[in-house]
């Protein structure tokens, strides 16, 4: 299967007055496509940095990033902008690369029918409960590689060498060929997700992951998710990653040996709960 | 006792108006340096033609003023934002420059701009300016760093970010600022016309209150008050309509 994500020892150090402050040490991290990659870890250990490094929103001090098109990137808050509803809210990425508003309308109205969320199109986010704002953010990231496709299949996206230039080596940005016209719309987006559910009650968040499952398995999505929750980590992911403390460096990479589709009952397996024992006590 | 009902406004200043009118007609002070409020209404409706001309002149300045204000603001607090280095430089020369006095340059302004509109709005502008340009100023650093951070990943420039995120997002602090703005801007307005001028509201009531006319000084100090709340409302009004996502 070929990679979505190669991360290649990637380091990060933040230089404050006088001090330096290693965050992120020689990590190495790969995402296949269609492949669901959690990283659990300890707060500090650097999870954040390395998806805003992924994100081309820090540059790292060394190393490199290959990725295959353009990643969409949700941070710990949903960042919705409340002075949109979540129709404006969901052209944002449409606005910023210019892309005609009436070209996408459609689609994101279908979208939001789609996975039952059409009757909030006009409604502001301060209106809705946390859960759906989640949703909403997480709909807003599978738009947001649909327009990069969009504007990919049009023009070269103009800001790619400055990536490099900020010192992102090596970084690959470039459509899948073909991707867009010969798979229905929103297919293969590639999702960065930084602790998307950590604002949601226990039983929200158990709505909102299955939700979350059932977008990435519609869409094709590949994910790249920082969890502190093992149990999240387990039910969503193929591969773990965790974190050490403090270091910034991996600890370890495991597999998930469940089969999908998913639900909640895989958690209380054998192998599920032989796997949250180990990944526990790999974090204390 | 402590008052646990809340007391309305009107509710407030009508007993204020009851008491002050019982004073009066009592005897309590002569009509000729505390006029009843009555005698003040009464003034208002037989000087209206007059008072009229008068408002409009202040008023037109007024707004003017508040108008460039705004402009002048909110293109400052972007320019400042959009050039760190100069909003270093700038901001304090800002700030110290609140510390002059307006009222001891409106002379200067009026030997060097006339008697016209022109001196009483930069009066005006003097006034209202500083508020709206810090609100804006702190408000669009002040942003939500996931909400830039989201925009970066997006490729989104830095003009982008302004566009999309930070000015939206520094409407309310703008409105903050307008609604001091606003409060000032009638006031700053009569400075101006009480230095110099041929008309409006100062001048009305500088002329009244030295040939003693004082019920005409509390005539036009009324239509001061009605119409500085006026502008407050207006204010009030365009904010709604400008952030109905803060009706939710």
């Amino acid at each position: 299967m070929p990679s979505k994500l190669i991360v290649r020892n990637i380091s990060k150090t933040y230089k404050t007055k006088g001090n330096e402050a290693p965050a992120l040490s020689n990590i190495n991290l790969e995402v296949q496509t269609d492949e669901f990659v959690s990283v659990i870890g300890p707060n500090g250990s650097g999870k954040s940095t390395l998806l805003k490094i992924i994100a081309s929103v820090f540059t790292p001090t060394s190393g490199s990033v290959a990725i295959e098109g353009i990643p969409a990137y949700m941070p710990q808050d949903h960042a919705l902008l409340p002075w949109r509803t979540v129709e404006e809210n969901l052209l944002l990425p449409c606005d910023v690369k210019r892309i005609p508003r009436e070209t996408m309308r459609g689609k994101i109205k279908d979208l939001l029918n789609e996975f039952g969320l059409g009757k909030y199109a006009h409604q502001y986010p301060a209106s809705l409960s946390g859960g759906t704002r989640q949703k909403i953010a997480l709909l807003r990231a599978v738009l947001q590689c649909n327009s990069f496709l969009e504007t990919d299949e049009k023009a070269p996206d103009s800001r790619r060498g400055e990536s490099d230039e900020q010192g992102v080596s090596g970084i690959r940005r470039g459509r899948r060929r073909g991707s867009a016209t010969t798979k229905p719309d929103f297919f293969n987006s590639f999702l960065l997700l930084d602790e998307p559910f950590a604002p949601l009650d226990a039983i929200t968040r158990l709505e909102a992951q299955t939700w979350l499952l059932s977008l990435v398995e519609r869409m094709h999505s590949s994910v790249l998710l920082i969890t502190h929750d093992i149990r999240e980590a387990i039910y969503l992911s193929d591969t773990i990653y965790v974190f050490s403390s403090g270091t910034g460096t991996i600890k370890e990479r495991s597999p998930v040996p469940l089969p999908r589709p998913r639900n909640h009952g895989h958690l209380q397996t054998p192998e599920a709960l032989a796997l949250e024992k180990k990944l526990f006590s790999l974090l204390v | 006792m402590m008052l646990t009902k809340k007391i309305s406004s009107p509710l407030l200043l009508l007993a204020f108006l009851a008491l002050w009118e019982l004073y009066s007609r009592l005897g309590g002070i002569p009509k000729t340096v505390l006029p009843a409020p009555s005698d003040i209404f009464h003034a208002l409706f037989v000087y209206r033609d007059t008072l009229l001309v008068h408002t409009i002149q202040t008023v037109e300045e007024a707004l003017i003023g508040l108008f460039l204000a705004i402009v002048l603001g909110v293109g400052v607090a972007i320019a400042l934002f959009l050039f760190p280095r100069m909003r270093d430089a700038v901001y304090p020369i800002l700030v110290l420059s609140q510390t002059i006095p307006v009222i001891a340059l409106a002379p200067l302004l009026l030997i060097w701009f006339g008697f016209d509109l022109f001196p009483k709005v930069i009066i005006v502008v003097l006034y209202c300016f500083f508020p709206i340009a810090i609100a804006v100023s702190d408000a669009l650093k002040a942003v939500d760093q996931n909400t830039v951070d989201l925009l970066k990943s997006m490729r989104a420039s830095e003009w982008q970010i302004l566009r999309f995120v930070r000015l939206p997002a520094s409407l309310t602090a703008f409105f903050s600022g307008l609604r001091i703005s606003s409060a000032y801007a009638i006031g700053g307005a009569i400075v101006g016309e009480y230095v110099g001028a041929y008309k409006g509201l100062g001048v009305f009531m500088q002329t009244s209150a030295n040939s003693h006319a004082i019920v005409l000084v509390f005539a036009a100090l009324a239509i001061v008050v009605f119409v500085s709340l006026l502008l407050l409302r207006l204010v009030t009004i365009a904010e709604r309509l400008c952030t109905p996502w803060r009706k939710v």
